[in-house]
């Protein structure tokens, strides 16, 4: 298979537009096999349209993509039947109850590990002899995520999975996520919280605009962004307010609480014209990241 | 924010929950009661000036009252007929029931849209969360169904006036009035059966259904009680036979609005109790308890394809079926009739010769292939549906192709059509032996097989549609149907152009076993489905999903 070995997802130069919305620009970027992927973004960002694209539902306007080495639009089925895929807007049939509609999905999948199945039913503590239109929003969520688990797809892709899931049901599927990376796959998780995304992934790709802004380990990606520091003095603080890239919060008579995004000599340079008693610097969340990449 | 801003502001906040589900129930129900209250409208006008300038003088009016006066079959398909020398009478014969019909099912629709639908749909919650409470929301929808009502009866009022009054048509403000109180009778009681439906169903596909039943049998039993076999009682308990019973236009009885009233009240007053005692999504029949459905439906995509349609379908084979023994079993007298009036002209001038029955049999096979085209496009419908629901996602993110998806689904609803077909057939050669209308079995298939390539045309042109312009299938599909049946309508009352006649569907339909079967018209509408049906599906295949 050549490079499909290594990489599970590559876009190339992936661009759609909708009449006169751009919707994905230039979108290029490489996931390795067995990676979890986070992929952020406000909404309207592009991620659905990113899954959407990947999943050969619609064309791109340019560009290209391509999954396990094989090209989106041209080996759709035989793509499709290496991945399981969870919508956003979790569609199912109303008349049919959770466990048909898991038959149903398995066999058009054509890969369900009944015994497997099973134990996700119990994990996920779902009824499944009950009609569709009688679960409530987290239920059905759950068999979406059942349905997709349950195939041991070589690709996840999950559009926002835990949407109404409680905090215990959330737990379970960060397990299986955990899972799912123990046993090799690759997830691709698009999702709007962060902590969810920082438990669970490797690599993060933040969209904006449809645009990729960012992307990269999570700890590398930390690096890039605004800094909490909060600097008690002996005596009176120095000026540092003129050093680049320092947003002052609060100032007291011997503390100084600060934002800070440039260069860390530069800010100790000037911090070590005090008296400094004490010094804490904290990393930033993927949450205070998101909004230092998003935040106009 | 003083204490009177306060006031106000919550009266203005009360006044605006208060009265939401109206005024979005209202934008539904005025715009498709004016849509049908145009359409009506101009049937009436279209009706009524065919038949002044094709029976204008006496003795054609004379013999079409000789033809159609005392026709049993006539009468037990469309009512008793009054007066047929007078245009009024004309008009109730022509119209009235298909108006009944059309305007019963328009009331059934659009009543459980509005009161099971909108709720399955989930707006009930937010109107709930806010300040009303559910009796009140079904009040409103209700009041908006009134409305709805009274605008489709005051259009087709303001249209049969004005034509009265531009083309002198003799009828009078006092038969306009009573006409247009008539054809919303029967609306009104499926308005009244319907709100009952959706508190007995807690899904709007079943209420649908049973509504449909319901209609189907009150149909029955007027029909076999105006069938002159010493039954007439039947017609006093059919809410279809008080309206039959209101006479529009010739001999009127307004008293027989008493009963249509007192049903009407008397359902609205039990599902108002029922809806004040429920819980949101609850019903009288709990049906969240699974059905038991084989596994073999849940096997491919194929399988659960023809597990999804397959009520609608059930119901396509018993109308066709039925239309199948009523046209067998009437076809013998109706032809015998035929043969002694001046409307075969009428036919000769569409092209039916033959003898009487043959004559009948040609003509009335398009409302055969009417509802064949209608079954064909509801399931391509059913194609567009699934992609804005998003349950087309469903399946292409398994692994199934575009193509075979689509495909699958036509296969199902041609192997319908022709089943449904067959059997309708073999039913109209047992009812045709038994009432000597002549039709063996054999020239019945041939007469079912002549019907199909008109619905595989609308098959392949809404296919077309459905894969280039996906947002105008449903336009498309009922387009080239109502332009098909406009144009017949016109052609068999007057002077019409061989291109217009051309431009529809049912008219490319040799009226066999009257005419040959005309293969050139058979193979053009077969080319042309087919020719749409494979550009549709190669453009499905290759263009954007949009789901909502």
């Amino acid at each position: 298979m050549g490079s499909g070995d290594n990489i599970a997802i590559k876009c190339d130069r992936l661009t759609k537009r909708f009449k006169n919305v751009t919707a994905l620009d230039d979108l290029t970027f490489e996931i390795g096999a067995g990676r979890t992927i986070g992929y952020l973004g406000p909404n309207g960002a592009g991620k659905t349209t990113t899954l959407r694209l990947l999943l050969g539902l619609i064309k791109p306007t340019s560009g290209s993509a391509q999954i396990f080495g094989l090209d989106v639009q041209k080996d759709k089925m035989n793509i499709h039947s290496q991945l399981s895929y969870v919508p956003g807007d979790n569609v199912l049939w109303p008349e049919l109850s959770g466990m048909q509609t898991l038959e149903l999905l398995g066999n058009l999948h054509g890969t369900t590990d009944v015994k497997f199945r099973d134990e996700l039913i119990e994990q996920f503590n779902l009824e499944p002899n009950k009609k569709i239109k009688s679960y409530s929003k987290g239920n059905r969520q759950k068999v979406s995520l059942i349905a997709a688990f349950m195939t041991k797809p070589k690709l996840l892709i999950l559009d926002e999975p835990t949407s109404g899931l409680d905090p215990l049901m959330e737990l379970e599927f960060r397990n299986c996520i955990r899972q799912a990376k123990e046993n090799g796959q690759t997830v691709l998780l698009s999702s709007h919280i962060l902590s969810e995304v920082e438990a669970i992934c490797d690599d993060v790709y933040m969209l904006r605009e449809g645009k990729l802004v960012e992307s990269g380990k999570l700890e590398d990606l930390k690096h890039y962004s605004v800094v909490n520091i909060s600097i008690v003095f002996r005596r009176e603080p120095p000026d540092i307010s003129s050093v680049k890239g320092v947003t002052i919060l609060a100032t007291s008579a011997d503390t100084i609480r600060l934002k800070f995004n440039g260069d860390f000599n530069e800010l100790l340079r000037s911090i070590s014209q005090g008296d400094v008693r004490s010094f804490l610097s904290t990393e930033p969340s993927l949450e205070e990241l998101f909004m230092s990449l998003y935040d106009k | 924010m003083t204490t009177t801003d306060v006031s106000t502001a919550k009266a203005v906040n009360a006044f605006n929950g208060t009265f939401e589900p109206f005024k979005y129930s209202l934008k539904q129900w005025t715009k498709s009661s004016l849509m049908y209250g145009v359409l009506f409208g101009f049937t009436l006008i279209a009706s009524a000036v065919s038949y002044l300038s094709f029976y204008h003088t006496s003795h054609s009016r004379e013999v079409l009252s000789q033809a159609f006066g005392h026709n049993v079959a006539t009468i037990a398909l469309f009512g008793p007929t009054y007066d047929l020398s007078q245009l009024a009478g004309f008009l109730v014969l022509k119209s009235f029931f298909t108006l009944i019909i059309v305007g019963s099912m328009w009331a059934i629709f659009a009543t459980t849209k509005s009161l099971r639908g909108d709720e399955e749909r989930g707006y009930f919650e937010h109107y709930l969360a806010g300040t009303v409470t559910l009796k009140r929301v079904y009040l409103q929808i209700l009041c908006s169904a009134f409305v709805g009502l009274a605008i489709l009866s005051i259009t087709v009022f303001m249209i049969l006036f004005a034509g009265d009054y531009l083309r002198h048509l003799g009828l009078g403000l006092f038969q306009c009035l009573y006409y247009c109180l008539c054809v919303v009778a029967a609306p009104l009681i499926f308005v009244a059966l319907g709100s009952l439906a959706c508190q007995i169903f807690a899904s709007r596909k079943s209420a649908n259904a049973f509504l449909g039943w319901a209609l189907g049998f009150f149909y029955a039993l007027r029909l076999v009680g105006d069938s002159g076999i010493g039954l007439h009682w039947l017609d006093f308990i059919s809410p279809i036979g008080w309206v039959e019973l209101l006479h529009p236009m010739i001999r009127p009885r307004p008293m027989y609005f008493m009963p249509i009233i007192i049903f009407s009240i008397l359902c609205f007053l039990i599902s108002g109790a029922m809806v004040a005692s429920r819980d949101l999504g609850e019903a009288l029949f709990d049906d969240s308890a699974p059905e038991k459905i084989s596994k073999r439906y849940l096997r491919s995509d194929l399988t659960y394809s023809i597990y999804h349609v397959k009520t609608t379908l059930y119901s396509w084979f018993i109308a066709i079926t039925l239309t199948g023994a009523v046209l067998g079993l009437v076809a013998s007298s109706a032809g015998s009739t035929l043969n002694q009036s001046s409307i075969k002209t009428v036919f000769d001038r569409i092209g039916i010769s033959g003898n009487g029955t043959q004559s009948f049999l040609g003509f009335s096979f398009v409302i055969v292939a009417v509802l064949f085209s209608f079954m064909s496009l509801g399931q391509i419908n059913t194609f567009r549906e699934q992609e804005i629901d998003g349950h087309l996602d469903n399946f292409l993110a398994l692994a199934e192709s575009r193509t075979r998806w689509i495909l699958n689904r036509i296969a199902v609803t041609l192997v319908s059509e022709l089943i449904a077909g067959i059997v309708c057939a073999i039913v109209m050669a047992a009812t045709g032996y038994f009432h000597g209308s002549g039709m063996s079995f054999l020239i019945s298939i041939f007469a079912i097989l002549n019907l199909l390539p008109s619905s595989i045309f609308v098959i392949g042109v809404a296919t077309l549609a459905f894969g280039l312009i996906p947002s105008k299938t449903v336009f498309t599909g009922y387009f080239v149907i109502g332009w098909s049946m406009m144009v017949e309508i016109v052609a068999g009352f007057g002077k019409s152009s061989q291109y217009l006649l051309d431009t529809s569907i049912f008219h490319q339909i040799s009226p066999y076993p009257a005419a040959k079967i005309n293969v050139i018209s058979v193979v053009l509408m077969l080319v042309i489905g087919i020719l749409g049906l494979i550009v549709g599906v190669y453009y499905f295949g290759s263009r954007d999903i949009a789901s909502r």
